[in-house]
């Protein structure tokens, strides 16, 4: 699903302030609060022709619906259960942006940056979906490279990448934890098949830094 | 007399004790951008105390011009027509009556901000003050009421002379106590001057799980290099930050109490 910014009532081409974002997502903040959000859902904010945003409107946008997706693989009682239509409610939804430049980039970059959660910058999109990205923020090496190995394999489980990577000593407990904490970060899709978890890249490629030399 | 947050938190007292004559023989001929927000919020309560103070405001709006501005502002609650919509002005206010204040009278208002300052010698850090400005308010409309959609009435106001500016911003709501300590991290906290410090410097924030707050974050990075005096007054709290950026100093105290949450943030160019 991408969701236009520029095109969304009301229309702007500064996207700043909590109140604007919160107005900006109202329709899938009701769809998350009613459960009728598709499972999976992978929400594209597109920032095309928006010339200015702050940390208010990202943190009431992109990070709720990130902080949404979090609660859904790892539930968290003490920020749930409140009346305020505002608070976070676990739903599997994903959350990514696309056309950040300038202005903008530069107030993604500084948002995600300061906090432990990453998001993907859409480069090139088809079918509302993510066909390559940029990630912002800081992710540890170790989920970095698990997150390059799923983005160029496809779907996969833990057991998958330990026979795949025998020689790197690495047990199927310590895949399956990298690629929840990966999942948990709204980077990676998952599915349950029998008893083990499938997990699938949101996109086929991921460039690191600013991408300069693709 | 020039009445400052100093003089309108006597005021308050006055008005706490009805101590009726020594409010009426103030001659009050000039008052800053804080004092002109406060007073004219004063408006908006019913609380039997505070009508010994409407006329006394009333007379002293008579003689100076920004407090009577403030004043109609809040009981207009709309901006009136203007001639010349984008010419910046030394001083005006703008209301907040509704969740849906950002409207195009808002646009035209912070365009003026903008200008006005940026002709005051801040060049392109208007921009940035004018970010910081928008996230006060924005800030009644979050945190006022019990939730975004019924935010409390409150007013915004700027004042810029060469090289100077103030924006201020104020509401009669619940009060930062109340709102902050919705969230559970920061139940522990009793007092308004804590909740005032706990918003201001560690940008903590009502809302749950989404981390720090970025209002103040922001009004902070847009002040950078700048010299500041900040006044963040609520409930029976004050918080005052001043001085060079990595030098600012901040004094925290009580204050008569007074609902709502009202701030100014001050800086020169040099």
């Amino acid at each position: 699903m991408i969701l236009k910014i520029g095109n969304t009532e009301p229309c702007t081409t500064k996207a700043v302030g909590a109140t604007l974002g919160e107005k900006h997502i109202a329709a899938l903040r009701k769809a998350i609060a009613d459960g009728t959000l598709a499972d999976g859902t992978l929400v594209i904010l597109d920032f095309e022709g928006i010339e200015t945003t702050n940390g208010s409107y990202l943190r009431a946008t992109a990070l709720w619906l990130l902080r949404c997706g979090q609660l859904s693989i790892r539930p968290d009682d003490m920020l749930v259960g409140s009346n305020d239509p505002n608070s976070l409610r676990p739903c599997d939804v994903y959350c990514a942006l696309a056309n950040v430049e300038g202005e903008v980039a530069q107030e993604v970059e500084d948002f995600f940056i300061s906090r432990p959660i990453p998001i993907l910058i859409g480069r090139k999109l088809a079918d509302d979906q993510i066909v390559s990205a940029t990630l912002t923020g800081n992710l540890e090496p170790v989920l970095k490279k698990t997150l390059s190995i799923v983005s160029q394999s496809g779907a996969v489980s833990a057991s998958d990448l330990h026979t795949r990577f025998k020689t790197e000593g690495i047990s199927v407990t310590a895949w399956n934890n990298r690629l929840a904490d990966l999942c948990a970060l709204r980077l990676i899709r998952r599915q349950r098949q029998g008893k083990q978890w499938i997990y699938e890249p949101l996109t086929k490629e991921i460039v690191y830094g600013r991408g300069i030399y693709k | 007399m020039r009445l400052t947050h100093r003089e309108t938190d006597e005021i308050r007292q006055l008005v706490e004790s009805r101590e009726i004559r020594p409010l009426e023989s103030l001659q009050v001929t000039e008052v800053d951008l804080y004092a002109a927000i406060e007073l004219a919020c004063c408006q908006f309560l019913k609380r039997e105390n505070h009508k010994i103070l409407f006329p006394c405001v009333t007379q002293w709006a008579f003689r100076v011009p920004m407090l009577q501005s403030a004043i109609e502002t809040i009981h207009r609650g709309n901006v009136p027509l203007r001639i010349n919509p984008f010419r910046p002005r030394p001083w005006e206010f703008f209301p907040i009556t509704t969740a849906s204040w950002n409207d195009n009278d808002y646009h035209l208002f912070e365009s003026r901000f903008t200008a006005a300052v940026r002709q005051a010698g801040f060049g392109r850090k208007s921009t940035a003050l004018a970010g910081a400005f928008f996230e006060m308010a924005d800030n009644i409309t979050q945190h006022s009421g019990p939730s975004s959609v019924n935010p409390a009435r409150g007013i915004l106001g700027y004042q810029v002379e060469s090289e100077q500016m103030t924006f201020g911003v104020g509401d009669v709501g619940r009060g930062v106590l109340a709102s902050l300590t919705e969230n559970p991290a920061w139940k522990h906290i009793e007092e308004s001057a804590d909740a005032l410090e706990a918003i201001v410097k560690d940008h903590a924030s009502r809302r749950l799980g989404l981390g720090p707050g970025q209002g103040f974050l922001q009004v902070f990075k847009s002040l950078a290099d700048m010299n500041g005096q900040l006044i963040f007054r609520s409930g029976d709290g004050l918080l005052t930050i001043a001085g060079q950026p990595d030098r600012r100093q901040a004094s925290k105290g009580s204050a008569v109490f007074f609902p709502g949450f009202q701030l100014s943030v001050s800086c020169s160019v040099k």
